[in-house]
């Protein structure tokens, strides 16, 4: 058995408070990574989008018929027919994140926000994205070998993944 | 301390060349209690660097030092030589201590009777042979950057005190304190988000984004107190982050199997 090392963490320990570094980055756990994903589907549209909330506020508004003010992410992306300018919002909202290397949220569910919006946009027939097909596969490839992905989150990217791996 | 000793505080922080400036007139209160405040933050890194840099026994440290503060800082007034100029003060404390030490050996062998063929007296060298570590001198800088440390944390923790942002500290100490200084496993998001009623995923991270920020800030502000001026505190920040990291990587190089022998 090898030497269990006291120092060696107190060491570590004074290396990562000088280190504190890069502020906007967090180390986060699959388990909370999941934690946090639940946490963004099942909070209200218009305080979770960052800048983007006033916004959202402004579009719940203008839906025929009009849907409540304290819609979910989680309900938008549940229906089939969700309103196109709330999804490309959320997408905004994803790639604004991914772009500002300030913004505190992790990559990772930034990446789940911005492909759960083109999906759902996909399976309602009307795409919002750019990205060639082959990006796009790759994306929710990817996502959904995340063991953090779960439930009906995961569910709709396997669909979506599934339907474009169809389309060849 | 009342709000205007910490609005004060916060507004100019007492750098540590005008700490010594007010130590050198000990004849008043206020040197007094500048010099025992000067000596109280350096003390355990003073110690640590002869316990463990020059593996001397704890007691005999303890007197070394003692005898230290009052010879050479209190009675012969070692602050008067200590200008801004020579550089840094931890360097200029050092290097003075280990003069003083040299000079108690030596002095404790010329006392001593010994035989024709005896022990030859203890110079300079034999004084620095005295500790085996590679370089005695990282001993007091580890233990000053866990001095250094330790005071920006308790600096943070009463800012948010003082500001009834409590919600910052908890976060920060559950995040990143308790698990780099005790080992204890982070608090988990579910947890944190019930206990400070976070609504969002986005109000958490940005959050933990403030409290390292607020962090960092203490850090710069209690490095900036002694630094070089004309380095600055990430400059000495950068250095104790070097001397830890080279500290880790020699550590995990001597690391020996429990069942080598």
């Amino acid at each position: 058995m090898s030497e269990v090392d006291t120092s060696q963490h107190d060491v570590e320990g004074l290396s990562t408070l000088l280190d504190v570094g890069d502020v906007g980055r967090h180390q986060w756990k699959p388990k909370e990574l999941a934690e946090m994903a639940s946490h963004q589907w099942a909070a209200p549209l218009y305080l979770s989008l960052g800048t983007f909330s006033g916004q959202a506020i402004h579009l719940l508004a203008k839906t025929s018929p009009q849907l409540p003010t304290r819609l979910t992410l989680g309900q938008l992306l549940g229906q089939p027919h969700p309103p196109t300018s709330l999804l490309r919002l959320v997408k905004q909202f994803a790639k604004q994140c991914r772009g500002d290397a300030n913004h505190p949220l992790p990559q990772e569910l930034v990446m789940l926000l911005y492909y759960a919006s083109v999906v759902a946009a996909e399976r309602a027939g009307e795409p919002i994205s750019q990205l060639p097909p082959a990006s796009l596969r790759r994306g929710l490839r990817w996502l959904c070998e995340q063991t953090w992905v779960e439930g009906e989150i995961r569910t709709l990217l396997e669909a979506g993944r599934d339907r474009l791996g169809e389309q060849g | 301390m009342s709000l205007e000793t910490d609005i004060a505080h916060d507004a100019f922080p007492e750098t540590q060349w005008s700490l010594i400036g007010r130590a050198k007139e000990r004849g008043d209160a206020a040197g007094r209690e500048a010099l025992t405040q000067l000596l109280r933050r350096y003390q355990p890194a003073l110690r640590a660097h002869l316990e463990r840099g020059k593996n001397i026994p704890t007691e005999r440290a303890a007197d070394l030092l003692q005898g230290f503060i009052a010879d050479k800082v209190i009675e012969q007034n070692l602050l008067e030589h200590a200008l801004q100029s020579k550089g840094r003060f931890r360097s200029f404390l050092l290097v003075t201590l280990n003069h003083y030490v040299a000079s108690s050996f030596r002095a404790e062998f010329a006392a001593k009777r010994t035989p024709t063929a005896g022990l030859r007296a203890l110079t300079d060298q034999d004084a620095e042979l005295a500790g085996n570590a590679p370089d005695p001198a990282e001993e007091f800088t580890y233990a000053w950057a866990r001095t250094v440390v330790a005071e920006a944390i308790e600096r943070m923790r009463a800012e948010c005190q003082r500001a009834g942002r409590m919600d910052l500290w908890t976060l920060f100490d559950s995040r990143v304190v308790r698990p780099a200084w005790d080992g204890s496993e982070p608090s988990d998001y579910a947890q944190l988000v019930a206990e400070l009623g976070l609504a969002t995923p986005l109000q958490a991270c940005a959050l933990l984004t403030t409290a390292k920020r607020m962090f960092l800030r203490n850090l710069r502000a209690v490095t900036a107190e002694y630094a070089d001026p004309d380095e600055g505190p990430d400059a000495e920040i950068n250095d104790l982050k070097e001397l830890v990291a080279y500290r880790g990587r020699r550590a995990q190089l001597t690391k020996r199997p429990r069942n080598q022998d």
